[in-house]
């Protein structure tokens, strides 16, 4: 059949989301650094498809949580530039608490007998 | 709270980003066209051929199509923003088909009309209630009675078994008394139907209906004249000065609609009445369905209008019809017996022979829709007409989702492209289920126009009596709302299938079929089957059923008359309607001979 949505299996549903977010913590960045900055730290085990990021971007531009602001990439192109807002932040800090929780919780499941 | 801010400010965003759509949609463009430039650059940096570079970055970015139409729902209001594409869509492919479109329109519509025609009869006949102040207080009063007649002379719906007689007239003498001694518990009121009377206004006659009514029957109902008074209890009388109240259609009719109506005279049957007022249009009376008086007069003057028939007052002649307004906080069942003790007395001193189980016994049903039996009497034939209308519309379903199947087929390719650029399925689906929804649209409206003379054709076969029916036709929320369901649930018949089946393709052989400009025969063989196995059935109750008809009807006209009914014309003159009497009738007919 037609499309394949492998990236977002690939990811735990609502990942995407916080990765965009603890990304940007880092600073104003536009779309293809945020994908490269997610790519190379995660030792490219993350496969996140890089389209995906775009509706993801503007999901989070509608709920408040980033904003954006044109301007001129290095080799002086114009691009999108994302920064977090206050309530990203915040909205960051909750669900990285509830991540951590989720990942200790299934490590603690996993441990070896 | 945070949330219900969250959520308004996203909403006053995307109403914001609707209107600055195209600018969004240049944007994200922009933007995925640096990512790709990007990610080129960074491949080729990494030592990949440059010739490559550009297709892997599209590999690892996605389907591009798919992102910005995801991207796109988001800014806008999905549903009512490609609902809008969908629509263009739609209408441009109906009209590159304009066989198709008519065909499926014309048999939607016959079927749409049929039955709104049909509802509509059946709401007008059955349900609607008296457009008059609180109808469910009303009543409306019928009597029983043994073999033996309590009456000499009846005027008016009366039914005969094995076990007696029924019906709702009584005598003014039994009206009067009930509407004296019951009004603790019931404020009635009476009318009486006078039938064709001959209407002269200014030296012009016309056929009218006159109908006699008592002098609260427009209080008790709560009617309103729209200009004028209405008749009052000091109308009738036989000492009053004779007034009547016009219908709106014959006061627009025959007076213009004019102000100077009031106070005008007309001529009912020769007897000249004084116009008092005029009533709404909304309002027929309290009669048999179907009927529209043109003018009301008191009952004590109906003996003015109808000359050569019993005394209006002569207690053996039961002819005025009883209705009523339940007192606050009477039942029906509290009224009853008391109505049915005052019509016993009334009988019993009116004719001391009849024995006491002679006597008319009254029940009391609901005069919430006025007079009953033809409203009974209609029942069955509109439950024969709304299946045969059913199976009309069934038909007409089967035959355009039939005509949509082998679109489906033709529009393969069409589909199978759409797919491979990245629409989903449901997107496809709702696409020609948008269609299906703009073929059932036009076709309701063609219905609804066609409903009123559908209705108007199907109302002599509903006629019980000799007199035609009239039912004022026109468009109600509730028949809107009705064609809108019926609508719906078309859709869902004849238009849901086949796009489930049509949009259901697999990639690889829906390109290769459609390239091949074929389809297998085994290709949804199964539904088309079902749908002509239906069509058929159908089709061949429905012709049976004509057949018959016309048949019965072909064998009314053959009926040998006994002699040569071409070049004759039947008319009828009733000169004795106004008056003529004795030898100057005979010296009337005489004259039309010549």
């Amino acid at each position: 059949m037609g499309r394949r949505h492998t990236s977002r299996q690939d990811l735990l549903p609502g990942t995407l989301d916080m990765l965009i977010l603890k990304t940007l913590t880092r600073g104003v960045m536009h779309g293809y650094g945020i994908a490269e900055h997610i790519r190379q730290l995660s030792d490219e085990v993350l496969h996140v498809e890089e389209g995906s990021l775009y509706p993801a971007l503007q999901r989070l531009q509608l709920q408040g949580l980033i904003k954006s602001e044109w301007g001129h990439s290095i080799n002086n192109r114009r691009a999108r530039y994302y920064r977090l807002t206050p309530a990203g932040r915040r909205q960051l800090g909750q669900t990285e608490s509830s991540f951590r929780r989720l990942i200790e919780a299934i490590a603690r499941v996993m441990r070896p007998a | 709270m945070v949330r219900l801010g969250v959520s308004l400010r996203a909403w006053i965003q995307r109403l914001a980003s609707m209107a600055r759509r195209d600018r969004l949609d240049d944007e994200l463009r922009d933007e995925v066209q640096l990512h790709l430039e990007l990610r080129r650059q960074a491949l080729i940096d990494d030592g990949m051929d440059p010739r490559e570079a550009l297709g892997q970055a599209q590999r690892m970015f996605g389907n591009v199509v798919a992102i910005r139409e995801e991207t796109r729902d988001m800014w806008g209001f999905p549903s009512i923003d490609s609902l809008w594409q969908d629509l263009r869509y739609g209408v441009r492919l109906l009209r590159r088909s304009p066989m198709f479109t008519f065909t499926s329109i014309l048999s939607l519509a016959i079927g749409i009309g049929a039955s709104a025609a049909v509802f509509s009869l059946a709401d007008r006949m059955l349900v609607q209630v008296l457009p008059v102040r609180a109808p469910e207080e009303l009543i409306i009063l019928r009597w029983h009675s043994g073999p033996v007649l309590p009456f000499s002379s009846l005027n008016g719906n009366a039914s005969q078994n094995d076990d007696g007689f029924a019906s709702t007239s009584f005598s003014l003498d039994a009206v009067r008394r009930v509407r004296t001694e019951a009004r603790p518990l019931v404020d009635v009121f009476g009318f009486a139907g006078l039938d064709r009377v001959n209407l002269s206004i200014d030296g012009v006659a016309d056929l009218g209906e006159a109908e006699a009514v008592s002098g609260n029957y427009f209080s008790v109902l709560g009617v309103c004249p729209t200009r004028g008074r209405p008749l009052l209890d000091a109308d009738d009388s036989a000492e009053a000065p004779p007034a009547a109240v016009i219908s709106d259609s014959l006061w627009k009719r025959r007076f213009a609609g004019s102000d100077s109506a009031i106070g005008g005279t007309l001529f009912v049957n020769g007897a000249a009445f004084v116009v008092v007022g005029v009533i709404p249009a909304s309002f027929h009376g309290t009669g048999q369905v179907g009927t529209s008086p043109d003018l009301y007069v008191p009952l004590a003057s109906r003996d003015r209008i109808v000359r050569f028939d019993d005394k209006s007052t002569d207690v053996n002649f039961w002819w005025v019809l009883m209705m009523g307004r339940l007192q606050r906080d009477v039942t029906s069942d509290q009224a009853q017996p008391r109505i049915d003790a005052i019509v016993k007395q009334s009988t019993a001193s009116a004719r001391p022979a009849l024995g006491a189980k002679d006597l008319p016994r009254v029940d009391v049903a609901s005069g919430a829709r006025g007079q009953v039996e033809v409203r009974e009497g209609v029942r069955e034939p509109l439950r024969i007409m709304a299946i045969v209308v059913g199976i009309v519309l069934l038909v007409a379903c089967a035959n355009v989702a039939s005509l949509l199947v082998a679109r489906g087929r033709a529009r393969l390719r069409e589909v199978s492209v759409r797919i491979a650029l990245g629409a989903p399925r449901r997107r496809i689906v709702r696409q020609l289920i948008t269609e299906g929804v703009l073929l059932v649209a036009g076709a309701s409206a063609g219905g609804l126009l066609a409903a009123r003379w559908i209705a108007a054709g199907l109302l002599p076969a509903l006629q019980q009596g000799p007199d035609p029916m009239t039912l004022a036709a026109g468009l109600s929320p509730r028949l809107i709302a009705f064609v809108a369901v019926l609508a719906s649930g078309c859709v869902v018949l004849f238009a849901l299938t086949p796009a489930l089946r049509a949009s259901d393709v697999t990639l690889v052989t829906g390109l290769h079929e459609a390239g091949r400009g074929s389809s297998s025969a085994r290709y949804r063989g199964g539904l088309s089957a079902g749908l002509i196995v239906v069509q058929i059935t159908m089709s061949t109750v429905l012709v049976a059923s004509a057949l018959l008809l016309v048949r019965s009807i072909h064998q009314l006209e053959r009926v040998d008359l006994g002699f040569d009914a071409r070049h004759l014309l039947l008319f009828k003159v009733d000169p004795t309607l106004n008056g003529y009497q004795d030898e100057r009738v005979v010296q009337i007919y005489e004259d039309i001979l010549e």
